[in-house]
């Protein structure tokens, strides 16, 4: 039983410092448990991603807290793009059984180093200039603004290619579904990218949807039997505290700083789970 | 209005995290009284624990928990719907509402 317990409190510890990271950085704090719970605790991947999934649903809710709080994130936007997200999510979690374990690792990795390279080539770009509402946006009225917690101003933006947005949301809910990831990295990548939102109002909405994406698929891993709950408990609960601290402190960085601490981790994660993954095909 | 979301998902997420706790603690001081063993908790998803719940089983307190945790973003989507009746946004209550159907589909296990 003593084994027991201190083996639950180093998942609950290790849980915590990747959520601390993953709110930092405006991801489910997934992205760090998987690669945690797999090559740190030999956990299997599909045990795992049932266990990540519940955390990712219990960080974001915190930190979504946070920022709505700070009135950074667009109700309006997110919830038309969880209509992408959750079909996806779902999706993804139907077909993780037929996926075999090594391409899931490879999957991941690929996954992660998508989401460090276009973030280091374009380091800190805190509101996009020239930006022009497309007809969908000027319909659904998803132009917004919001307070620059720096300057106290009130940051007007529009929102632009709703339709390519969506699309990639999709993508980002089956990438959730299938690693148990909140795949915040491919939501902020749509909203950088695709709709050119400012990086701070990315980083929220991706927040606010990213528990509501992990909520599709985990039903669906519950009920398969795919969530253990003795470890799922520590880790959810250690993820939850880091990440509360984490999103205190966010408000407060500059983008540029956040982008700068992620970048390398992930990169060296992403390429030790690609590794990984191709001793097993 | 975006307080009161907050407040929401951040009570969701407090209550199940207490559930969650009480279901750890009552895992070590009593152990399983519905004969789950740690192997089955700790390599298996259990949603038979659940049902031991009615027993008095501590250890059906984690699959609780955890459901609790699911519920808490569908709660959160159905609030944002009662605030675009509110403001009589038809155009949004439709779309919330399609986000919440995705989701309840999800929570009754579909395809599973």
């Amino acid at each position: 039983m003593f084994g027991l317990a201190s083996f639950l409190g180093a998942i609950f510890l290790a849980s915590a410092f990747a959520g601390l990271l993953g709110s930092l950085v405006g991801l489910g704090g997934g992205v760090l448990l998987i690669p945690l719970l797999t090559l740190g605790f030999g956990m299997d991947f599909r045990l795992a991603v049932g266990t990540s999934i519940v955390s990712v649903i219990a960080t974001s809710s915190g930190a979504a807290a946070a920022y709505l709080r700070d009135r950074l994130t667009n109700l309006r936007l997110g919830v038309l793009l969880e209509l992408a997200t959750t079909l996806g999510a779902i999706t993804g979690a139907l077909v993780a059984p037929r996926v075999r374990e090594g391409l899931l690792f490879v999957l991941f990795g690929l996954l992660l180093l998508l989401s460090v390279v276009p973030t280091a080539a374009k380091l800190g770009e805190e509101v996009p200039r020239g930006v022009r509402n497309d007809a969908l946006a000027e319909r659904l009225r998803l132009a917004s603004s919001y307070p620059d917690p720096a300057t106290g101003r009130s940051v007007p933006y529009q929102v632009t290619r709703v339709p390519l947005g969506m699309l990639m949301m999709y993508g980002a809910g089956v990438a959730s579904g299938l690693l148990g990831i909140g795949s915040g990295a491919l939501k902020v990548l749509a909203m950088d990218t695709a709709m050119r939102l400012p990086m701070k109002v990315s980083t929220a909405t991706s927040n606010f949807m990213i528990g509501v994406t992990a909520a599709a698929s985990a039903g669906i891993y519950f009920w398969r039997g795919e969530i253990p709950p003795l470890i799922a408990a520590p880790v959810a609960l250690g993820v939850v505290t880091g990440a509360a601290v984490g999103a205190r402190l966010l408000a407060q960085l500059s983008n540029r700083a956040v982008r700068g601490v992620f970048v390398p981790v992930l990169g060296l994660v992403a390429v030790e789970m690609i590794l990984r993954g191709m001793g097993r095909m | 209005m975006e307080e009161r979301i907050g407040v929401l998902l951040r009570t969701g997420v407090a209550v199940a995290g207490a559930v969650l706790v009480l279901g750890l603690a009552g895992f070590f001081l009593h152990g399983s009284q519905g004969g789950f063993l740690q192997a089955d908790l700790l390599r298996h998803g259990t949603p038979p624990t659940l049902r031991s719940l009615a027993h008095g089983d501590p250890v059906a307190l984690l699959p609780l928990g955890i459901l609790l945790l699911i519920l808490t973003p569908i709660l959160r989507v159905a609030a944002t719907l009662v605030l675009f009746a509110a403001e009589r946004d038809w155009i949004f209550v439709g779309i919330t509402a399609g986000v919440l159907g995705i989701l309840l589909l999800g929570l009754a296990g579909v395809g599973g």
